[in-house]
């Protein structure tokens, strides 16, 4: 698991673009596992992570030919790009089904003291995020992970500008609070 | 983006894994590749050539059976039957089973088959001296054409079209009206299992080409028993001249008794569900429909009754089917199993059960819907029913079923 070795994966990406399933299967070793926690903190729900990361995959392979080599790591944005993008298009089909759920807000938190999570398990930061409501989650994963601007969120989400940055504020105040209120129950025991 | 709580979260997560579903890989695999090598390369020559090995097997078979077994079907019988006895016109004929038992009561002889056509025209030319005594009889005359011989213009034609036959009476009074002879020299005579080669040949090629439609005949004609169109290996023809050419009174010879029993290919259609068993293999059930259909003519002197006699027949057939090779939009596959019938035309009342193999070809419709051709052969067992239907005269037949098939996966 992890990233290939830059020539080795050049050459696997050229084999799985003329239909090589091995150098697939290799590539899917590889990246699987990165692919499926950066979808999973967009959907939680397991159904639907699998439908995403099978459409993510096979689109990956049908668009190699697309696909640029631009050096190490240059891959494995490509197919994050493409996961992230098949996770926010299954959230928006969702979201066209039924509206109503697309009701984010909540109660306005007090500033929390800002934590450091230095210490803090990633599989543990990890749930705090799936278990944001899913439009804070949606926000602040595109804001904090794709690096998205407020414009860009709102044009994706279909959502305002303001809105974006309020529930990007929001998210940011609930996961601090969680993080707090984590580390309190560490430093008891 | 400048948020230190939010960099931290990205950078401790960034190289963060968590395991793929089970199975992932194997639905990408069958995305990426829709069409399963595995299955193409199960397709190997030998399957090829066992399937040509079939299909060569089938048209054998097929053959066989169209060309009527000589020995069942070509009967034909002495009745010396006077017009005074008065065979009713209308009743069915015998089935050749019957046949067969009464040729043991010495009523009826069967005689080597000719060729269709042939069979009543031989005995008026070899025997000259005969024709005045055959001519009131026009159909008599209607040499070498077997669609005519039942229906010359002058004669009287009533047609009927009884969906189920008639209790076969008329067989059983003829075997009553000569109790009291001894016919065992002809019986003796009659070499039914030894046919004659060049007859057969002809026969199969004659009818091999007329699919649609099977033939057997029955007749019941002392002409041509006496006049040679039988073996002429007859030891009873030769050794007891005397008592051969008896019968030959015009009056007698009048009231030859003739049936021309018709079978027309059967048809079915089906609806079929299937589940597949795991690699090539599946089971299959469903429902079928058949429709037979028999032209039964009888002739005596110039009486000529024709009988339509339709069965319909619900099925439900259980299969086992392999496949052999398969591809979007179609598949093809072999095909074995058995299948319980019931009649739902007529007074049939015991289950018909046969045992099929086919190979088939459907064409997708749809993802789980397909429509097929299934040419095979059947085996129908007898179901105890005195009706005479296709089934029973070839037990083993050619059979082509038609249908739609629901795939469950």
């Amino acid at each position: 698991m992890g990233v290939l070795a830059e020539d080795i994966e050049r050459k696997i990406v050229e084999r799985a673009r003329n239909g090589d399933r091995s150098a697939m299967k290799q590539i899917y070793d590889c990246y699987a596992n990165y692919l499926t926690a950066t979808c999973s903190r967009y959907l939680p729900d397991k159904g639907e992570l699998r439908d995403v990361l099978q459409d993510s995959f096979v689109n990956i392979f049908s668009s190699l030919d697309k696909f640029t080599y631009r050096g190490e790591g240059s891959l494995k944005a490509w197919m994050r790009q493409i996961s992230v993008n098949e996770a926010l298009k299954k959230i928006r089909k969702r979201k066209s089904r039924n509206t109503l759920e697309y009701k984010w807000d909540l109660p306005e938190l007090e500033n929390e003291e800002e934590p450091d999570v230095g210490d803090i398990p990633a599989r543990v930061i990890q749930e705090m995020i799936q278990e944001l409501p899913e439009g804070y989650r949606t926000v602040l994963n595109l804001y904090a992970f794709e690096e998205k601007s407020h414009k860009e969120i709102s044009e994706l989400l279909g959502i305002t500008e303001s809105t974006s940055a309020s529930q990007l504020h929001r998210a940011r105040n609930l996961l601090a609070k969680r993080i707090n209120d984590y580390k309190k129950k560490t430093e008891k025991r | 983006m400048k948020d230190d709580l939010l960099n931290s979260i990205k950078d401790r997560l960034d190289s963060y894994e968590e395991s793929a579903p089970e199975g992932l890989w194997s639905d990408i695999e069958a995305s990426v590749f829709p069409k399963e090598k595995p299955r193409k390369a199960a397709f190997v020559p030998w399957m090829w050539l066992s399937a040509a090995a079939a299909a060569v097997a089938a048209v054998l078979i097929v053959t066989n059976t169209l060309s009527n077994d000589p020995k069942e079907d070509r009967i034909v019988a002495q009745t010396d039957i006077t017009p005074s006895s008065s065979v009713n016109p209308g009743d069915d004929p015998a089935s050749s089973e019957e046949l067969a038992s009464l040729l043991a009561d010495a009523d009826v002889m069967p005689v080597e088959p000719a060729a269709p056509g042939r069979v009543r025209s031989m005995p008026v030319k070899s025997v000259p001296e005969n024709q005045a005594s055959l001519e009131p009889e026009p159909e008599m005359a209607a040499e070498a054409e077997p669609d005519l011989v039942l229906e010359p213009e002058s004669e009287m034609v009533v047609e009927a079209e009884p969906t189920v036959p008639v209790e076969q009476e008329q067989d059983r009074r003829v075997a009553t009206n000569h109790d009291g002879e001894d016919w065992s020299g002809y019986m003796s005579a009659t070499d039914d299992g030894d046919t004659g080669f060049l007859s057969r040949i002809s026969m199969k090629a004659s009818l091999a080409g007329a699919a649609t439609q099977s033939q057997d005949v029955s007749n019941y004609d002392p002409a041509m028993f006496y006049y040679g169109s039988g073996d002429t290996r007859s030891s009873g023809y030769t050794e007891e001249p005397t008592r051969a050419f008896a019968p030959m009174d015009p009056l007698i010879s009048a009231s030859s008794v003739e049936t021309d029993t018709r079978h027309h290919r059967p048809v079915r259609m089906s609806l079929t569900f299937h589940m597949p068993l795991g690699g090539v293999f599946g089971v299959e059930t469903g429902a079928s429909y058949t429709l037979l259909r028999s032209t039964i003519t009888t002739t005596s002197g110039s009486t000529v009754n024709r009988n339509i006699q339709t069965l319909k027949y619900l099925g439900i057939p259980v299969n086992l089917t392999a496949g052999l090779y398969g591809n979007d939009w179609c598949r093809l596959y072999l095909s074995g199993g058995g299948m319980a019938e019931k009649c739902v035309s007529g007074e049939i009342k015991p289950l018909l059960w046969s045992l099929n193999a086919a190979a088939g070809l459907q064409v997708n419709l749809g993802r789980s819907l397909g429509i097929y051709a299934e040419p095979g052969l059947s085996y129908h067992f007898d179901d105890g029913s005195p009706v005479r239907t296709i089934y029973k005269d070839r037990p083993l037949d050619f059979m082509m079923t038609l249908g739609a098939r629901m795939s469950f996966r």
